[in-house]
């Protein structure tokens, strides 16, 4: 058997007679190969069932080859469903890694609770945290109503803009928007909106407190901050984009209609070019900051995470949501055949994690 | 014990105390260097709070509401402490004052109300000395935010380098804060790692843990280290992160000196004689502000050589305490165990995995730690708070010292095994802080001494 170091990425893989697929990161699992074979790893793309065979695909000659394959030493987890996660497959393959003595990340999906209930634990991260509570009751709502102008309301299983509603209050109503399905209704009372809101959903929900955050042409905007752990538990950002909302709607995810723009563009639309390099720096500094503040907290290993941020109209920046299975669209280089900038920290970050064992 | 300071619109002229304070006599409330006459009443219905008419709190320019301590002198009742974190390197934006280091900050000032009292960040600019006040940054539950208040009661110093901490300017400010209106500064200066030898050498408890240094770096110098322990160092006596270190070698009657470039890449001379090695040291470094010390094999962990951090700090009751425990194991390659040369930080939970083995370690390097942070205290003529010491062990289980800073850095606490240290190395000097300033307020003779 071969000493070969080896990294593999689980995911959910669906299997035709061609090639398979891998999903939302297909393209990005090449250039993950690419840059593993730059750093000689074996590497190789499974899911929880393959792994459990030993069996994995493998990039040889511009094709993915299903093979058998060496156990990993560290697995990159990028299963999308929470199901997959917590099916008795996934609980048996962490068994067989620890057996083999091997390491994953990210660990799991991070909900947008118990992300918040890390954060809340340091106090220094206050001032970028919206007041945020878990949805038990009417008097939690009509709290946040009467304290704030605006009020969002989210899965907190939700990912990509989806099933969030936004609340405002205006002339003694409240207008209740959705983000999936664009749609605004007007209430008269707390009591009518809540039951309303509770036909329209069972998952537990967020509420928290809405911002009023800068915009583009009317639209909103909110960053994206790509971060990779390196080495000694330090965090980098190694992607940052601006997304802005689609008019008529208050999300700016890109599964939403959300649109990509160059952070420095949207900051120069606001401020002079000192304040637009001090903001740009802020926010670097915040998504860095929740990361190591998250990969302290949570249990596990996480080496990959997506912070969502906005800024205010006076110009507070915000911690909005994170992600523990951030999407690799805006990370796109300019030149298209090129590796992304994420793929490289990732595989760099599964030598890290190998060398701090030795 | 700290009370919740509370804000009455109301009255006017009155600072209202629990009975269990026992003020008695006094006749004004004084916040920093501000002391302004009114009337002190005691309560017997109050517990744990103070209550001072807006009028009162505005003429001592207390920011707002908080936790503080109370302090008696015969004339007043003090509320604080106030303490003034020394820094430089202010940018015009309020959301990042200090740059990158905004955030260390941040989580400074942010553990305040742990310890009651009030702690800010100022430089010199904002020091109004006609009304000897301070416009200095305050970190809220809203983030920064300006505050004029009186000057501080104590004033911990984060100058970030040497070279600003020399500068006349800030030696005249800390100069006059300290003598002209009484204000201790702690951590008043940078380590030279000369003179801490000197002074540790001269003292008998610090002295078995010393390897031979010396400031003299000449032919003689560098003959008599290598043939004496085979491998030396050759470092900067201001320098920090491991920059312009030298590992000098004699193997076989050949010299051999490594170093990093700025590229971080290490590179190999080897020479024929010491003289030849001693001229190479001369073109490349400023010697005569380098010293030469004694290299100790250190012991290895995975066949690396690993030595230790341990923080100490002066804790509330001005007594020292080990904050903070850290193995650092070097690179492959690399000439030292910093961390910017490929280093990584462990726990000793991590490294000696065998309880009884760990805690021998931890109790030696306990003891060493506070032996020499004793000594070097007896020995400094300033206020020092805080120490980082580099300590090694040997093959043989002996532990040495390498080097001590006066300012630490914080690397190593992103491990999450150092959590808990973490926050107390934070912690711990606005605690002192409290001390100092209960010392400077009640005992001020004991302070000048």
């Amino acid at each position: 058997m071969s000493e070969q170091r080896t990294v593999a990425v689980l995911t959910e893989i669906t299997e035709t007679t061609e090639q398979p697929s891998f999903g939302s990161i297909h393209c990005f699992c090449e250039e993950l190969a690419q840059c593993a074979k730059e750093r000689g790893l074996f590497f190789y793309v499974t899911s929880p069932s393959l792994y459990l065979q030993r069996i994995g695909y493998q990039w040889i000659g511009g094709e993915w080859m299903k093979r058998d394959v060496p156990p990993a030493d560290v697995i990159y987890n990028r299963l999308h469903s929470r199901q997959s996660e917590h099916s008795p497959l996934f609980a048996e393959l962490l068994t067989r890694l620890a057996v083999e003595g091997g390491s994953m990340f990210n660990h799991r999906f991070l909900h947008k609770w118990e992300v918040y209930r890390y954060f809340e634990q340091h106090e220094y991260l206050h001032p970028y945290l919206p007041k945020t509570a878990l949805w038990s009751n009417e008097d939690t709502l009509e709290a946040f109503l009467t304290a704030f102008p605006s009020v969002f309301l989210k899965p907190i299983h939700g990912s990509q803009g989806r099933g969030i509603f936004r609340l405002e209050r205006s002339d003694g109503t409240i207008r209740l928007r959705h983000s999936t399905s664009a749609s605004t209704t007007t209430y008269s009372s707390i009591d009518t909106l809540v039951s309303a809101l509770r036909r329209r959903t069972k998952a537990p929900m967020i509420i928290q407190q809405g911002l009023e955050i800068h915009t583009i042409d009317g639209r909103p905007v909110d960053f994206r901050l790509l971060c990779h752990r390196v080495r000694n538990n330090h965090w980098r950002v190694t992607s940052a984009v601006a997304r802005v909302a689609p008019p008529d709607q208050f999300v700016a995810n890109l599964a939403r209609g959300g649109e990509l723009m160059a952070i420095n563009t949207v900051l120069r639309e606001w401020y002079t070019a000192s304040d637009a390099f001090q903001q740009k720096q802020l926010l670097k500094e915040i998504a860095m900051e929740a990361a190591t503040v998250l990969a302290l907290e949570a249990e596990g290993l996480y080496g990959e995470l997506g912070i969502d941020l906005a800024i205010d109209v006076h110009d507070q920046p915000w911690i909005i949501e994170v992600n523990t299975k951030p999407s690799k669209q805006t990370d796109m280089t300019s030149a298209p055949q090129t590796v992304r900038p994420s793929a490289k920290a990732i595989i760099e970050y599964c030598l890290t994690l190998m060398e701090e064992k030795e | 014990m700290t009370y919740t300071l509370m804000i009455d619109e109301t009255g006017e002229n009155t600072v209202t105390l629990p009975a269990s304070v026992q003020a008695s006599g006094q006749t004004a409330a004084a916040f920093g260097s501000l002391l302004v006459p009114c009337r002190i009443v005691s309560s017997s219905t109050l517990t744990d709070c103070v209550i001072i008419t807006s009028d009162v709190a505005r003429r001592l320019s207390i920011p707002f509401a908080a936790n503080v301590h109370v302090f008696l002198t015969a004339e007043a009742v003090h509320f604080g402490p106030l303490v003034g974190i020394l820094t430089a390197g202010f940018t015009k934006s309020l959301h990042r004052p200090v740059g990158s280091r905004s955030f260390f900050f941040a989580k400074l000032l942010a553990q305040e109300k742990q310890v009651g009292g009030f702690a800010f960040l100022f430089g010199t600019p904002h020091i109004d000395w006609e009304n000897g006040t301070v416009n200095g940054y305050f970190y809220t539950e809203r983030g920064w935010e300006r505050h004029t208040v009186p000057l501080p009661t104590v004033i911990y110093n984060r100058l970030p380098n040497r070279r600003i901490e020399n500068s006349e300017m800030f030696q005249t400010v800390t100069e006059t804060l300290q003598t002209a209106y009484g204000i201790p500064v702690f951590n008043g200066h940078f380590f030279n790692k000369w003179d801490i030898y000197r002074r540790l050498a001269a003292h008998p408890e610090a002295q078995p843990y010393l390897p031979a240094t010396s400031a003299h770096i000449t032919k003689q110098t560098i003959e008599q280290f290598l043939t004496r322990y085979t491998e030396a160092y050759v470092k900067p006596a201001d320098g920090s992160l491991g920059r312009g270190i030298y590992h000098l070698t004699k193997k076989n009657n050949v010299y051999e000196c490594r170093s990093r470039d700025e590229q971080g890449e290490t590179k190999t001379a080897v020479f024929p004689t010491a003289m030849a090695l001693w001229h190479h040291l001369l073109t490349d470094a400023p010697l005569h502000r380098y010293v030469i010390q004694q290299a100790v094999p250190l012991m290895t962990v995975n066949g690396r050589p690993t030595d230790f951090r341990v923080h100490t700090n002066k804790n509330e009751y001005g007594q020292w305490q080990v904050s903070a425990i850290a193995a650092k194991i070097a690179g492959r390659q690399s000439i030292t165990t910093h961390m910017n040369s490929g280093g990584i930080v462990k726990t000793l939970e991590e490294i000696f995995p065998d309880t009884a083995q760990r805690n021998n370690m931890l109790t030696r390097l306990k003891h060493v730690a506070l032996t020499l942070s004793r000594c070097l205290d007896e020995t400094s003529e300033t206020l020092i708070g805080e120490i980082g010491f580099d300590l090694g062990v040997d093959k043989q289980g002996e532990i040495w010292m390498f080097e001590a800073n006066s300012k630490p850095g914080r690397s190593i606490f992103q491990h999450p095994g150092l959590k808990e240290a973490d926050e107390r190395t934070v912690l711990l000097p606005l605690a002192y802080a409290v001390h100092l300033s209960k010392t400077a307020i009640t005992e001020p003779e004991a302070l000048w001494s």
